[in-house]
């Protein structure tokens, strides 16, 4: 058929453009043609460029991985089952359940850390899933919100004249993190199991958030206008500054970390505290404040994809461990939860890495069963 | 630039080296070859990495290079169409397409002749300096020396000296085995 004349074309059409020469065979005067009189060949080079294939490749790669030992076995079955032919049954069944014993023993047990994802809801209730896949979503018909690998972006919003306030919800799981620019150009990266509700466009004399759980922020400067986030414990006040905030329910305390910048927390209780760079507060219990020096770097090393953590508690590690990669963690006896660790690892690995780094500085045991990680001495 | 006997050893042996070099040179141009055929550039992704999943499922095995290429093609071809009739929202596209044409798979053939065509291109000045490399491509779209001259702004004289430059690169990189017609690519309408 006519696809054995394809290599000897493609040759042939770039001879052609090369010496601006042309032919009277008519499929390849028609090509010739289009590039001279369209004048398109850079067009054309750009579209096969805009296509991502590390992405693709990826995918492929996430998709191929757990087969990746098949075709080998395969290949191998299929001599040795010419072997068999000769020399009866054996060898073909012991080989068939090696095969199997692989294939399967490399899909159990591997717990996979998280990645970038998310739930949105809009005012009116709507929900729609987010992850880096982009995508336009529509918003009472008033405008489209685009969300691309990066996450969400409200920066480009722009609000008419009559326009309502609206509020939305961003939620992002256990073993999940999320980025997003809100309307005013400020990022906020949020981190495992965390919630972030903020008004899709801010009033012009006023930018207020809530979180719950831990995000960093990096809030764009707008003079006279300072940026509030609302907590459990009381809000922390910014003009124009980069810090974490670590606020989940059941760890009953909020950590807030200072990179640059000032900010100022008012806790429910009225008292109030100004933070510099590289301070970090800890409000615990009935409203207890400590300051102290830190290097933040650690507090926002998850930021940056990596869990570094210098003379940190066991617990403290642990319960950021569960959230990224969404396990349970049960503790045999309750000293070893104060053990202390130092590390830097990075967060896209397989738990296992992590695992095996912890037993290996100290004599603790970490065993793996489903979803539950026992730690015992 | 990577040996192409290499890399076929590479691919046929499922290196994922080697069909990392695969994706990095093909996956564009066949997803644009899809794109042309089901203008839609999501479906045509989806396309392609269905016929590349397809053929690392495969047993098989390719004993030269173009013969790789052909397949690959051939593949997303058949594939593209077999979308379209699946999904029937294109129906009244292909149906246009078949009554327009007396013979459909050519012009497809000839479309994905081109991609192909790109592709080369693309591989063998992608490292270039700019300059060189917007000669090449105006050069390519029909434009005389003169134009070309006149359109980057600069001598004739440069246009040629980098035309000749770069056509002994052409030869190097690009499998010309024969070129049809002798040496005289300098030739001014």
């Amino acid at each position: 058929m006519k696809w054995e004349i394809f290599t000897q074309q493609v040759e042939i059409l770039l001879t052609h453009l090369w010496q601006q020469t042309t032919t009277s065979q008519t499929g390849l005067r028609q090509s010739i043609y289009r590039f001279y009189k369209e004048r398109t060949i850079e067009q054309r080079i750009a579209r096969q460029e805009s296509f991502d294939y590390r992405k693709a490749f990826d995918h492929f790669q996430q998709k191929m991985g757990s087969n990746r030992i098949v075709p080998l076995y395969r290949r191998l079955g299929i001599a040795l089952s010419i072997l068999f032919l000769f020399s009866g049954g054996v060898i073909y069944y012991f080989i068939i359940d090696i095969s199997k014993i692989h294939s399967s023993s490399i899909e159990v047990d591997i717990v996979k850390p998280g990645d970038a994802k998310a739930i949105l809801e809009l005012a009116d209730g709507t929900i729609h899933w987010l992850d880096t896949t982009p995508r336009l979503i529509d918003n009472d018909n008033s405008f489209q919100i685009v969300t691309d690998s990066l996450g969400l972006n409200y920066s480009n919003l722009i609000t008419r004249e009559g326009y309502v306030y609206k509020e939305h919800t961003i939620t992002v799981p256990r073993g999940g993190e999320y980025h997003i620019v809100l309307h005013d150009g400020s990022d906020v990266w949020l981190n495992s199991e965390s919630k972030l509700i903020y008004p899709e466009c801010f009033r012009k004399d006023r930018r207020e958030v809530t979180l719950i759980g831990e995000a960093f922020f990096d809030i764009r400067a707008m003079s006279g206008i300072p940026f509030i986030v609302n907590t459990d414990r009381g809000k922390i006040e910014v003009v124009g500054t980069s810090f974490n905030l670590s606020s989940y329910r059941e760890s009953n305390q909020l950590i807030l970390t200072l990179v640059d910048g000032r900010i100022n927390f008012h806790a429910k209780n009225a008292r109030e505290v100004t933070l510099s760079p590289n301070q970090q507060l800890i409000v615990s219990g009935h409203n207890q404040f400590t300051i102290k020096e830190v290097d933040p770097q650690y507090a926002i090393s998850w930021k940056y994809g990596r869990f570094k953590f210098e003379e940190a508690r066991l617990e403290d590690i642990l319960e950021q461990l569960a959230r990224w990669y969404d396990i349970n963690i049960f503790y045999t006896e309750e000293p070893i939860k104060n053990l202390r660790f130092s590390g830097d690892l990075s967060r896209y690995k397989t738990i296992d890495i992590f695992l095996d780094m912890l037993q290996r500085s100290s004599n603790i045991k970490l065993i793996l069963n489903g979803n539950t990680l026992i730690v015992s001495r | 630039m990577i040996d192409q006997e290499q890399l076929l050893n590479q691919i046929n042996q499922k290196n994922p080296k080697g069909w990392k070099e695969l994706y990095r040179s093909f996956y564009g141009a066949l997803c644009s070859y899809s794109y042309t055929i089901v203008a839609d550039l999501e479906c045509a992704e989806d396309i392609v990495q269905e016929s590349l999943i397809g053929m690392w499922k495969s047993d098989i095995h390719f004993s030269a290079f173009k013969a790789l290429s052909v397949y690959l093609y051939r593949s997303v071809y058949h594939n593209s169409l077999k979308f379209i009739r699946d999904k029937h929202i294109y129906e009244g596209r292909l149906q246009k397409w078949l009554e327009e044409q007396d013979d459909p798979e050519t012009l497809f053939l000839y479309y994905g002749i081109e991609e192909e065509m790109i592709r080369q291109l693309r591989e063998a000045i992608y490292e270039l300096p700019e300059q060189r490399r917007r000669i090449i491509l105006l050069s390519m779209e029909g434009n005389s020396v003169q134009a070309i001259a006149e359109i980057l702004n600069i001598t004739t004289n440069t246009v040629k000296t980098q035309k000749k430059r770069a056509y002994i690169l052409f030869k190097k990189r690009i499998a010309w085995k024969e070129l049809l017609i002798p040496l005289l690519f300098i030739k001014n309408k």
